[in-house]
C-alpha cells in the first residue's frame, strides 16, 4: 500500500490519465461539531443515541475527550467522570440538512456529487474531469479541508477510483489515495471487514471466524460466501473494487438559500443569538459564493418559547460578506426590544442576484464601499426613516422648494438660492402683529400654488430679533398676519 | 544632548507626547479670515464645542465654508444629527454644500444618537459631523472623544449657554453671541493655543426690530 500519503503530492500530470476518480469526505465527529459550532462558549459535549434507559454515548468533543469520555461509555458512567458533561441527542435529521448544503458546497470542484448513505455521514465528488483545474487533486483536497475547517467541522479526506472505496478509504486512513484502477484493485485488498457497511450480524459473524480485511473475504469463492453471508455482501465488494458499476443519483441542488438551527441552548439575548447566526451566516455565504449569486435581503425568522418573530434586513446592493452581514444584523437586532427566550433561528437569503467573482478591486470601490456599509449600519438599527438627505426642489414656495431624498441622490451642485435662510421652521411660527415691515425694496413677494390649491402669496423680508437671533419672517397678504419661517443662521 | 534626546522621544513616541502647535494634525481652514489668527484651523480628529444661547445667529455661517469646502474636496459623508430646525437645501446648495453628500440622521432614542455619534466619529467615512447632541455626561463625552480621534473628521457639537461646564476634553470651545453686523466667536478653549475673540462680518441687509448688546 505505497501509495498512501506519498502519491499525494501535486498531480497534474496524472490526473489527465485517469478515467474516474473520486474524493470523499467522511465527517468522523459531524454530530459534536455542528452542536460545538453553535455553542458561544466552549463545553464539554456528548452526543447520546436516543434510547431513554440505557444510554449510551456516540461521539464526544475534544473537551470531553481530554476528560476521558469515550464513545460507547454509558451516560452515567461519563457523568460520574465530568460532571459538567452535557449531553445531546443526536440529530440524524439535522446532519443530514448539513451534509445536503455542504454536497452542494463541492459543486464548486466537480460536476457530480453523491451522498453515501452507507457510510454515513460521507459525499464523495468525481474529479477525474475537473480536477486539473485546481492543481490536481491534492489541490481540491487542499482546498476543501481549509473550506472545512474554516466552517469548524473535522473531515478526513480519501481518494480513490470508487466512491464507496473512496469513502472506506477516508473512515480508515485521512489522506488515503488510490490513483489507479488497478493499484485501487490491489489495495483494497487491506481494508479492514469492520469498516465495511455491512448489517450488525454479518459483521459478527465474520470476525467471529477470524476474518479481519477484505482479502480474506476475497479468497473465499463467491458461491460459498454468498450461502453463508447472503449475495449482497458479494456485490459490495465489487463495487468497493471498481469491478461492478455503482450508479449513485446525482444530489439535488438546493433551490433556496436558506438554514434552520437549533440552539444548543435557549439564547436570551442578542450575545447568545450572535455566534449561532455568525455560523449560519458564514455557511449560507459560502453557499453563495459557490452559485455566484450575492443576497440584497435577507429574512430571519427566530422560534421563540412561544411563537415566533421575523425580522427582515435589505441593503443597497447585494452581499455574500458574512463579517458585514453580521455586524449589520447586529445593529439591527439590538435595537428591537428583547424577546422571549429563542430556541431556534432560520436565515434565508431572499432576493438573489448573480454576481460572479470579485466585485471590488480599487481601492476607491474599497473606499466607496466603506460609506455605504456605513449607511446600512445605520439604516439597520435606526430604520430607513431615521437616515435621509435633503434636496432642493424648483418651486416658489420655500416649504415645497426641498424634499428629503435617499443618501447619495441629491445633486452635487445647483438648485441653490443664496437669498434662502439656512434653518427652516418645520412650520411657520405666528408672530405679534406690531412688526414693523422694512421698506419694499427688501421685501421679496412669492406668489403661486394656485395650481394645487395650496396658493401663497407673501411678503419675506429679514428680521433682527430682540435676542440677536436674524429671522426670515413674513406677512401673509390675505390674512395680514405675521409669521416666522426661517432663520439666516 | 538635551534637544537630541527630546527629538528622539518626539519620534519614538509621536502620540503620548504632547507638542507644540507645530506639530497638532493637520486641520481644515475656517475660511473666515477674521478666524485665523484667533483659532487658527478646524481642528481633525478632536471635538469641537460651540455654545450659544439662540439657536438662528449665525451658528451655521460660521462652520459651513469649510464643511461645504469638505463636502467637494473629500468622498466622505456630512453628517448632520438632530438639528434643531430643517437645513434649508436651496440655502445649502447656494452656499456650496454637495447635498450628495449629506446625512441627516435623526433617531428616536437618546441612546441610538450616541451610538450614531460614536459610529460616525470612529468610522472615518465622515469628514465632518455636525451635531446637537443630548446632555452628554463627562464619561460620554470622553468616549465621544477617543473615537473622534480614530476617524479625522472635522466634529462641531452645537450647545445652548446653559450647558457650558467648566472642564472639557475638547480641543477646541467657542462661545457666540450676535451683533448686529454678524457673530461674535470667543474662544473659550484652545488645545496648544491661547484664548481670544473675533467678530465675523454678515452681508445681509437686515431690519432689526430691536438693537442687540445696547449697541
Amino acid at each position: 500500500m505505497g501509495c498512501f500519503a506519498a502519491a499525494f503530492g501535486p498531480s497534474t500530470a496524472v490526473s489527465r490519465f485517469i478515467d474516474v476518480l473520486w474524493l470523499a469526505l467522511y465527517f468522523p465527529s459531524l454530530g459534536v461539531d455542528l452542536l460545538d459550532r453553535l455553542l458561544p462558549e466552549p463545553v464539554p459535549v456528548a452526543l447520546v443515541d436516543s434510547e431513554g434507559a440505557r444510554q449510551r454515548v456516540l461521539q464526544v468533543n475534544s473537551l470531553a475527550h481530554g476528560a476521558g469520555i469515550r464513545s460507547g461509555m454509558g451516560a452515567a458512567a461519563a457523568l460520574a467522570l465530568l460532571p459538567t458533561l452535557r449531553f445531546f441527542r443526536r440529530d440524524q435529521a439535522g446532519e443530514m440538512a448539513n451534509l445536503r448544503r455542504w454536497a452542494a458546497l463541492a459543486y464548486a470542484y466537480s460536476p457530480q456529487v453523491v451522498l453515501l448513505p452507507e457510510c454515513f455521514p460521507a459525499l464523495a465528488l468525481e474529479l477525474g474531469g475537473s480536477a486539473h483545474l485546481f492543481a490536481g487533486v491534492a489541490g481540491v483536497a487542499r482546498r476543501l479541508r481549509r473550506l472545512f475547517q474554516d466552517l469548524g467541522v473535522a473531515v478526513r479526506v480519501g481518494i480513490a477510483p470508487t466512491p464507496l472505496g473512496a469513502a472506506l478509504l477516508a473512515q480508515w486512513q485521512d489522506h488515503g489515495c488510490c490513483i489507479t484502477l488497478a493499484q485501487w484493485q490491489h489495495d483494497c485488498l487491506e481494508l479492514p471487514i469492520a469498516l465495511l457497511p455491512l448489517p450488525e450480524a454479518a459483521r459478527r459473524d465474520l470476525a467471529a471466524l477470524g476474518l479481519s480485511q477484505v482479502k480474506a473475504l476475497w479468497v473465499i469463492p463467491r458461491k460459498q460466501l454468498s450461502r453463508r453471508f447472503g449475495p449482497a455482501i458479494g456485490q459490495l465488494l465489487d463495487r468497493i473494487a471498481g469491478v461492478a458499476p455503482d450508479p449513485r443519483p446525482p444530489l439535488a441542488f438546493a433551490p433556496k438559500v436558506a438554514m434552520t438551527v437549533q440552539l444548543p441552548a435557549e439564547a436570551e439575548s442578542w450575545s447568545g443569538l450572535r455566534f449561532a447566526l455568525r455560523r449560519v451566516l458564514q455557511d449560507l455565504c459560502e453557499q453563495l459564493r459557490v452559485r455566484a449569486q450575492a443576497a440584497q435581503a435577507w429574512r430571519l425568522q427566530l422560534i421563540l418559547r412561544e411563537g415566533q418573530v421575523t425580522f427582515s434586513l435589505s441593503m443597497r446592493r447585494p452581499s455574500r460578506d458574512a463579517e458585514a452581514l453580521l455586524v449589520l444584523w447586529q445593529s439591527h437586532l439590538e435595537g428591537k426590544p428583547s424577546t422571549a427566550p429563542i430556541r431556534a433561528l432560520r436565515l434565508a437569503a431572499v432576493d438573489l442576484t448573480a454576481c460572479g467573482g470579485q466585485q471590488q478591486g480599487l481601492w476607491e470601490d474599497a473606499q466607496e464601499e466603506a460609506l455605504w456599509s456605513f449607511v446600512e449600519r445605520l439604516r439597520a438599527r435606526l430604520g430607513a426613516a431615521a437616515v435621509t438627505s435633503i434636496a432642493p426642489v424648483a418651486e416658489h414656495r420655500p416649504e415645497r422648494a426641498w424634499r428629503r431624498v435617499a443618501p447619495g441622490e441629491a445633486p452635487a451642485a445647483g438648485g441653490g438660492n443664496a437669498r434662502r435662510p439656512l434653518w427652516l421652521l418645520p412650520a411657520p411660527l405666528p408672530l405679534p402683529a406690531s412688526l414693523s415691515v422694512p421698506p419694499s425694496d427688501q421685501l421679496e413677494r412669492i406668489e403661486g400654488g394656485w395650481w394645487d390649491g395650496r396658493d401663497v402669496a407673501r411678503d419675506y423680508f429679514a428680521l433682527g430679533r430682540p435676542d440677536g437671533s436674524r429671522c426670515w419672517v413674513y406677512r401673509d397678504l390675505r390674512s395680514g398676519g405675521y409669521f416666522l419661517h426661517g432663520y439666516f443662521a | 544632548m538635551s534637544q537630541e534626546a527630546l527629538q528622539q522621544l518626539l519620534q519614538e513616541h509621536p502620540q503620548r507626547l504632547w507638542r507644540g502647535q507645530a506639530a497638532a494634525p493637520q486641520g481644515v481652514a475656517t475660511v473666515w479670515p477674521v478666524l485665523d489668527t484667533v483659532l487658527g484651523e478646524w481642528p481633525r480628529g478632536a471635538l469641537t464645542e460651540i455654545y450659544s444661547s439662540v439657536d438662528g445667529i449665525g451658528e451655521l455661517r460660521l462652520v459651513l465654508p469649510a464643511v461645504a469646502e469638505l463636502s467637494r474636496r473629500e468622498k466622505r459623508w456630512v453628517l448632520w444629527l438632530t438639528p434643531p430646525y430643517i437645513p434649508y437645501a436651496p440655502a445649502l446648495a447656494a452656499a456650496g454644500l454637495d447635498l450628495s453628500r449629506m446625512l441627516l440622521v435623526h433617531p428616536r432614542k437618546r441612546l441610538d444618537s450616541l451610538w450614531v455619534l460614536e459610529q460616525a466619529l470612529r468610522a472615518g467615512t465622515c469628514s465632518a459631523v455636525l451635531a446637537w447632541p443630548p446632555f452628554l455626561a463627562p464619561a460620554q463625552l470622553r468616549r465621544l472623544q477617543l473615537a473622534a480621534e480614530e476617524g479625522q473628521s472635522v466634529a462641531f457639537f452645537f450647545h445652548k449657554a446653559e450647558q457650558e461646564g467648566g472642564h472639557s476634553l475638547a480641543a477646541l470651545r467657542l462661545r457666540l453671541a450676535p451683533t448686529p453686523s454678524g457673530l461674535r466667536v470667543q474662544v473659550r478653549k484652545r488645545r496648544a493655543g491661547m484664548p481670544g475673540e473675533g467678530e465675523l462680518t454678515f452681508p445681509e441687509q437686515m431690519a432689526w426690530s430691536f438693537r442687540p448688546n445696547g449697541s
